[in-house]
């Protein structure tokens, strides 16, 4: 007699059923709808990419009733969208939050691409620690999947095996490899979102390019790196060009630190760095200079 | 209920204890499962070639898929070994199975059928089959999708596990051994098995029924169509949604590229978001005169009356909804051609489809208006957004990205991005 095979079943079925019971169907784009987990109570947590209109969205409910929801805000930078629903009686999200997914740990990733909820399962291939989209948002943990992904995945809760979430699936933010955004993660935009609409990111407008400091300019500043960015783009009334950044300028470090790529100027442009003077450290005319840059908010709509 | 077996299996997994007592245990009731399963397993030979696996439904009698019996007779080689000539005694082209009836020798085996209770969402299930040169292999998964409560009984019994061809007439079981379907084909990365409950008139019956309708032992008619439809994608997303739009019209089949022995009556084609047109079509031979649906990212610069006249009897845009292709492949099955009136309008005329096209610099440095859409790119915005903020169409934001993934040699937006803020072109 098969016991332990058939307890698995079982209860991998009995996990399913139950965080299933917090996945929705949205329906924003055509063709596919995608999928949703309600994440406190009237709020709930999609996918920024598969949600293609701001309007008129709905959502198909685990009894299979459809409810319209209204977009609280949406952050392409981790693909993380928040919609509210109102007036309904859904239990929210069962989180895990107190011990972080393991490598090699058995997972089931839940999908509801119409009425019925969907699983594929899995183990967790990578567990790491914080890392960066290629639009610059801040990851706190990556979590890879070793899993097939499927029709109406993404914006569905990656679940353990008792049932608990472990984060939201995407195949929007690593070239359609799966990965899941941690609980961590989707609680920090949940929040900032249902504030603020937005997700606030600091700018500078400048554009670098990586160059090599001359060996010879090296030792005489003394400097330890010999990769920097030089400014080849200072937009007029930005805030570098208020602070006095100049085109020609080479930005050796920013806050103390040195950058090396367009990635390190994007760690220093997190959104609580809005309006706080950063130390901008520059070669200009062969001497290495410090002063001090303030970032203000992105601006969102700089041509419409 | 707390999942105490698969909590411990968790932790054993990530703790990399596979001696350990849930998972050692685990390992021999699957084993012991897998073992049952294949003395009611069967290989299908005809003519000398292996071509899949049955179910020894009872005494004499197995049941496999349509496609992988394809003449009146076959062979088919038991669990210990034994040959015996079998004869196909029903088909059922719509629900792709067959029934064989041989001369049992002895007491047998058969399959223990699953009538209740329903299949979850979640249920363990393994597959038998034989793929390539092994014979009876194993396969686990989960199930993908179940039927909901007084819903009609769905076609397919969607698991997420992993076929090859040569599982295609062989049983998917519970973790009890018991059956709840005949595998048929892989879709999308999903195996799909006719449930064990459309066999209908099973136990002692000489003749029974397979499916609603009794075609008896009628060879498949010309006429009474199905249209064949082959999918091909290098992009397994696009692959699966034009599979689920050819899935939704009952009167179109679905070829499994890995496992078609049938030729297709249709063929669509997505090559993808690359420009140009695919090898495939251009290099086609001559006599190959199957009707080609093809799905161009960009219809202007002439992409559209190219494909038409490298071989293309629809052509739609890639963004075409569900209903547009069920209705190119039913109009390229029934002998026309099918375009979208815009583009047909514009062949007769002469011209391209769209008056907005971006100028094509060669020398690398973008126009204001592509830095404008690579900054808006980088913000993460997807075209119908950017095609909003900067009051132009989406088709002409398309353009604007092709011409800027070819000046900046990126074959994404990841990589277009990722150059544009190396080469500066992106604001920080």
């Amino acid at each position: 007699m098969s016991t332990v095979l058939q307890s698995l079943s079982t209860e991998l079925a009995d996990a399913v059923e139950s965080a299933g019971r917090a996945v929705v169907a949205i329906h924003a784009r055509r063709r596919i709808p995608a999928s949703g987990v309600h994440w406190r109570p009237g709020v709930i947590v999609a996918t920024h990419h598969t949600i293609n209109r701001d309007e008129n969205i709905t959502v198909t409910l685990p009894d299979g009733t459809t409810a319209p929801v209204s977009l609280a805000g949406r952050d392409p930078s981790t693909d993380l969208a928040v919609l509210k629903l109102a007036g309904q009686n859904l239990p929210t999200a069962k989180l895990r939050s107190d011990s972080p997914p393991a490598v090699g740990e058995l997972v089931v990733a839940l999908g509801r691409p119409g009425p019925s909820v969907t699983a594929s399962w899995g183990v967790m291939s990578r567990v790491d620690g914080p890392w960066r989209t290629w639009q610059g948002a801040e990851i706190d943990s990556l979590l890879r999947l070793d899993l097939a992904i499927y029709d109406g995945f993404s914006g569905g809760s990656l679940i353990d095996a008792a049932g608990r979430v472990l984060g939201i699936n995407t195949s929007g933010l690593a070239r359609g490899v799966p990965v899941t955004v941690p609980v961590a993660t989707v609680e920090r935009v949940v929040t900032e979102l249902l504030e603020r609409g937005t997700i606030r990111r600091a700018y500078l407008g400048i554009g670098t390019q990586p160059v090599r400091v001359p060996e010879s300019l090296a030792r005489k500043l003394e400097l330890e790196g010999d990769v920097a960015l030089l400014i080849v783009s200072v937009e007029s009334g930005g805030p570098a060009d208020r602070d006095g950044v100049l085109l020609g300028d080479v930005l050796l470090e920013l806050d103390g630190a040195a950058v090396r790529d367009s990635a390190d100027v994007l760690a220093k442009l997190g959104g609580d760095r809005v309006g706080r003077p950063l130390a901008a450290r520059v070669i200009r005319g062969g001497q290495v200079k410090t002063f001090q840059v303030t970032p203000s908010e992105r601006p969102t709509s700089r041509a419409a | 209920m707390t999942a105490s077996v698969a909590g411990g299996l968790a932790h054993e997994l990530a703790a990399g204890r596979m001696t350990a007592s849930v998972a050692g245990g685990l390992a021999h009731e699957l084993a012991a499962a897998v073992e049952q399963l294949r003395r009611a397993t069967v290989q299908v030979r005809t003519r000398g070639r292996a071509t899949g696996a049955g179910v020894l439904w009872d005494a004499g009698l197995v049941i496999t898929n349509a496609h992988v019996v394809r003449g009146e007779r076959a062979t088919i080689e038991l669990h210990d070994g034994t040959a015996a000539p079998a004869r196909v005694v029903r088909r059922d082209l719509r629900r792709d199975l067959a029934a064989l009836e041989f001369e049992p020798s002895g007491a047998m085996v058969s399959a223990v059928i699953r009538d209740a209770p329903p299949l979850r969402v979640g249920e363990l299930v393994i597959a038998i089959g034989h793929p390539g040169n092994l014979v009876g292999a194993a396969a686990l998964g989960i199930i993908h999708a179940a039927e909901r409560a007084g819903e009609r009984r769905p076609r397919w019994i969607q698991a997420d596990v992993r076929l090859a061809p040569g599982f295609s007439g062989g049983p998917l079981a519970d973790t009890a051994g018991r059956i709840v379907g005949v595998n048929t084909m892989m879709q999308g990365g999903l195996a799909l098995a006719v449930p064990a409950s459309a066999v209908a008139g099973r136990p002692g019956a000489r003749g029974p029924r397979v499916g609603r309708r009794s075609l008896g032992a009628a060879r498949p008619r010309a006429g009474v169509s199905v249209i064949r439809v082959l999918i091909v994608s290098p992009s397994s997303v696009s692959r699966r949604e034009i599979e689920r739009a050819v899935a939704q019209d009952p009167g179109l089949a679905l070829l499994a590229a890995s496992d078609s022995l049938e030729s297709p009556d249709v063929i669509v084609l997505d090559p993808g978001t690359e420009p140009e047109l695919p090898l495939l079509l251009e290099q086609r031979p001559s006599h190959d005169t199957t009707p080609l649906v093809v799905l161009l990212e960009d219809l202007e610069h002439d992409a559209g009356a190219r494909a038409l006249r490298a071989g293309a009897r629809a052509v739609l845009p890639r963004d075409a909804a569900p209903e547009e292709i069920r209705a190119a492949v039913q109009a390229v099955a029934a002998g026309l051609a099918a375009l979208p009136a815009d583009l047909a309008i514009a062949l007769l005329d002469g011209k391209s489809s769209d008056g907005a096209h971006a100028p094509l610099d060669t020398d690398g440095t973008l126009t204001p208006r592509e830095r404008e859409i690579l900054t808006l790119l980088g913000e993460g915005l997807v075209n119908r957004e950017i095609a909003v903020r900067l009051g132009i169409s989406e088709h002409t934001v398309k353009t604007h990205l092709a011409a800027i993934y070819e000046k900046l040699e990126a074959s994404n937006r990841a990589e277009a991005v990722a150059t544009g803020l190396r080469r500066g072109l992106i604001m920080l």
